[in-house]
């Protein structure tokens, strides 16, 4: 059973009524992946948007020429990965590996961008939480790469 | 100006109305070449479309005195995104290496009209996530390629 004061806690849909979440909720589904198992490959279609609900994963990214891959970032509950299930052209960007047992909340891109096509309303508050949480990603790159060079 | 709008990705989904409503929030500017448009950590207040030109983005690195290039932006392509995304500052700096002539748009005036109408906010933020995502992938990929291992 979906939680709609579970989905509330993640900024993504941190300015949705509950009439709103209502909608979001049955297309939600609860999944548990284990220490170590790859959530997300690079380069794959984004079918699923995570939640993280509990455990912990790393974001990582390979390098060229059979490079070992960096961790860009991590993500605790209550944070998001996958986002490019909403971004065009919904193709991966980076891979995500569990680094402990973790629980999400995953929402099927397909359904969840119909929705939000259908309801713009839903539609501008997501994406709008949606491109702040991909640009402070971003920052954070930015940070690691002028830190690096 | 519709015309000149039409051309930037992040109004491709809006109608000849709406295209209107930005049009009517927008402004020209040009500037010579080497100018600085924005400093980094700056309070970023407005959305820039580039025209004509190239303007280079630009980070100071933090183990050497000078600054990194992070992007090159070239006619139809957007910048200064951060002032769309909390917490509304500049990541990076901005300055011009050919003459350039943008549109400009405040960024407190689009968000109010993006909360007036949905379907604008929902359009717009869709593609701006869509730009911002294609730019971690390209940053972090450099980022990815410096490892020495």
């Amino acid at each position: 059973m979906v939680s709609i004061k579970d989905l509330q806690n993640f900024n993504i849909f941190k300015n949705l009524s509950d009439d709103d979440l209502k909608l979001i909720a049955p297309i939600t589904k609860k999944e548990q992946f284990e220490a170590g198992v790859r959530v997300i490959d690079e380069n794959s279609v984004a079918s699923k948007l995570f939640l993280v609900l509990e455990g912990r994963v790393s974001i990582k990214k390979k390098g060229a020429f059979g490079k070992r891959e960096m961790i860009i970032d991590d993500a605790v509950p209550g944070e998001i990965v996958g986002w490019s299930a909403l971004a065009k052209p919904h193709i991966s960007t980076a891979v995500v590996i569990a680094t402990e047992r973790s629980v999400f909340y995953t929402i099927d891109s397909a359904a969840l961008r119909e929705l939000l096509e259908h309801n713009t309303d839903i539609g501008y508050k997501v994406m709008k939480e949606m491109t702040s949480i991909i640009s402070s990603r971003f920052r954070k790159v930015i940070g690691q790469f002028v830190g690096y060079i | 100006m519709n015309e000149e709008l039409r051309q930037f990705k992040i109004f491709q989904g809006l109608t000849d109305i709406e295209l209107q409503n930005i049009a009517e929030i927008a402004k020209k500017e040009e500037f010579p070449a080497e100018k600085r448009i924005f400093e980094e950590k700056s309070l970023a207040s407005n959305l820039y479309l580039l025209l004509k030109g190239k303007v280079i983005i630009m980070k100071k690195a933090d183990s050497s005195p000078g600054q990194i290039t992070i992007d090159t932006i070239g006619p139809g392509e957007i910048f200064g995104w951060s002032s769309i995304t909390e917490p509304h500052n500049f990541t990076a700096a901005a300055h011009t290496i050919e003459e350039s002539e943008f549109l400009t748009i405040s960024s407190d005036v689009l968000r109010d009209l993006f909360k007036k109408n949905n379907h604008i906010g929902y359009r717009v933020m869709n593609e701006i996530a869509s730009v911002i995502s294609s730019r971690f992938r390209h940053l972090s990929q450099q980022y990815a390629n410096q490892s020495k291992e």
